[in-house]
Formats: structure tokens, C-alpha cells, sequence
């Protein structure tokens, strides 16, 4: 398997800025295609061409930020936290290098800051759900892992 | 036609013109096989370039749609895939028709897929190149890389997707 991963060092889809531009057009077209052939229902083509054209807006800055954050979580220095939380959260409030997160299992609450660059904070936006594990050091929070990015609310 | 072979009845002489629109019953073309009349229609309209960015995002369709999209099959149609793939070597897009791809599926694609599973893949190998899942069927459809290591390498990387959704 390692022989195989090591000879086939071919990237055949590079996640560039100009791949993901494209990637709404021709989910737009799949999806009309799909449609005019007689393959994809009436309602279900009108809502999921709909949402293809929502999530083709956010797609470039969700792919991104997962990337920034994964990066950021691999520098965060390894200590020893006073308190963890490894869940799914909302995004609810976003200030230059910090984001206020809302737990899935405790609404209401907000945790944060959670520190992040200020590269990160101004991909994200508010709503958006993010699967991370956060360690408390101090009053802030900082970013142990990212597990992943959704640019949608309750994923 | 794997799945689901529509009944044609009897009345319908084979000579007359097909219906220009018809439904999820009479489609007779598997995913892969629709897929590819669909890259060939937009062919002649797009630069080579362009055609090539369309190739590989459908690309990953497919591999998603393979790596992920059986798991929500029934039990019938799970076995029927486990049969094919194990026997003829078949992944899902061979096997099914286009009515076994659900609008979640597209959605999961952009949503999901590309944002946190290409990358993901991408990093978890970083040591051995730019690698993503989309390098494993190619390989395999030109005979570089055998079906049994195929399965094998589709497995991990389906493992690393799935660690990823338990772990949250």
C-alpha cells in the first residue's frame, strides 16, 4: 500500500480557488442535466439546485478555514487544559482572531473566545457549524483538533 | 441495468421512439455510465482545461458516491453490491442507476466532501505526495493498480472519513 500511495503521487484534483469556482457550475448543470433527462424529480431538482447555489457562495472560504484551522490546531501548544470540550458548535459571534462557539448539546451557553488567526476569523461566518475539540486555558479557548467545517447551520 | 429492471410492457413494440423524458423505472443507464454521457455532452463546449476540472469534480462524485452512498442501502441492495463488487469488481456508480442518487448526496458532495474529506485525505498523506481519494479508481480502470488493492485502499480511505464523522 505504502509502494502504491508513494508511486502514485499524482494529484488529479488540486482543491484550488479555480477548481472550487467551477465546482458550482457543474453541480449546477449535473443537476439541470439530471432533470431535463427525465432522472431527478421536479422538487427535488428546484431544492437542490436552490442549495447548490447557497453552498457554492460559501464553498471557497469553508474550504479554507478547514484547512487554516486544521493547521492552527496542529501548532496549538500542547498543555495541560483546565477544562475540554470535544463537540459540534455554531458559530455565533466572530471578533478579529476570535470566534464565540454554542455547544449542540447546551444552547444558549456561549464558549469563547476560542483563539484562531485573524485569517480564520474573517473566513468564517456566523453560523456555520465546526467539529472541534477546545482546551481552556485562562479565559480563552484554544483549538486542540478540528475535525471539520460546515458552512451550515445544525449539520 | 443492475438494479431495479424496469417492466417493459408488453404493447410497447422495441421499434418505437423512446420518450424524450421517462422515469426512474425505465433510466437504464448505471451512474458511471450516465455520468460519462454527461461529460461527453459538455464536452464539445468547454475548453480542455475547463472539460478537465468538470472530469474531476464528477470524479469525486463517483468516489464519494462509492466510498460513502452504500452505507444508506438496503439490506437488499447491500448484499447485491457486496456480490458485485467481490465477484465483478464493481463499485457503486457501476452497479446502480442514477435512481440511488439521493439530492442529499449532492449536497453531502459540496457541504461536506470537498471541504472536509479531499483535505482531510490530502493532509492524512501528506508524507506520500498530494494524494487524494480521487487518485484510487483511475489506477485501477487502467489497470495499474488491481481490483483487490483497490477495495483495500477505498477501505482506508473510507476509514479515515468515518473516524472522522465517529469522532464527532
Amino acid at each position: 500500500m505504502e509502494d502504491f500511495l508513494g508511486f502514485f503521487i499524482v494529484l488529479k484534483v488540486e482543491t484550488s480557488k479555480n477548481f472550487l469556482k467551477v465546482v458550482g457550475r457543474v453541480m449546477h448543470k449535473l443537476v439541470k442535466w439530471l432533470h431535463d433527462k427525465g432522472y431527478m424529480a421536479d422538487d427535488d431538482y428546484e431544492a437542490i439546485d436552490k442549495r447548490v447555489k447557497e453552498l457554492k457562495a460559501d464553498l471557497s472560504a469553508a474550504v479554507e478555514a478547514s484547512g487554516l484551522i486544521s493547521e492552527y490546531a496542529v501548532k496549538s501548544p500542547h498543555e495541560k487544559y483546565a477544562k475540554e470540550l470535544n463537540s459540534r458548535f455554531t458559530i455565533k459571534k466572530i471578533e478579529s482572531g476570535e470566534l464565540w462557539l454554542e455547544d449542540f448539546d447546551s444552547t444558549g451557553e456561549l464558549t469563547g473566545p476560542v483563539l484562531v488567526s485573524e485569517e480564520i476569523s474573517s473566513l468564517c461566518r456566523i453560523s456555520w457549524t465546526v467539529v472541534l475539540r477546545i482546551g481552556k486555558t485562562g479565559d480563552r479557548w484554544r483549538i486542540i483538533d478540528s475535525k471539520a467545517v460546515y458552512p451550515v447551520t445544525e449539520y | 441495468m443492475e438494479v431495479g429492471e424496469p417492466e417493459i410492457p408488453k404493447n410497447q413494440a422495441k421499434s418505437e421512439k423512446p420518450k424524450e423524458r421517462f422515469s426512474y423505472r425505465t433510466a437504464m443507464k448505471t451512474i458511471n455510465e450516465a455520468f460519462l454521457e454527461f461529460l461527453n455532452e459538455q464536452k464539445k463546449d468547454l475548453s480542455p482545461r475547463t472539460y478537465n476540472d468538470y472530469d474531476n469534480l464528477i470524479s469525486l462524485f463517483e468516489e464519494y458516491l462509492d466510498v460513502c452512498a452504500s452505507d444508506d442501502l438496503y439490506e437488499e441492495d447491500q448484499e447485491l453490491s457486496k456480490e458485485k463488487q467481490k465477484n465483478e469488481h464493481k463499485e457503486y456508480c457501476q452497479i446502480f442507476e442514477l435512481a440511488y442518487i439521493a439530492p442529499s448526496d449532492i449536497e453531502y458532495l459540496i457541504e461536506d466532501y470537498l471541504i472536509n474529506d479531499v483535505k482531510g485525505v490530502q493532509l492524512s498523506l501528506k508524507l506520500q505526495g498530494n494524494f487524494s481519494i480521487n487518485s484510487c479508481p483511475r489506477p485501477m480502470k487502467k489497470k495499474y493498480l488491481d481490483p483487490e488493492h483497490y477495495s483495500e485502499l477505498a477501505e482506508v480511505v473510507g476509514s479515515i472519513r468515518k473516524k472522522g464523522k465517529k469522532a464527532a
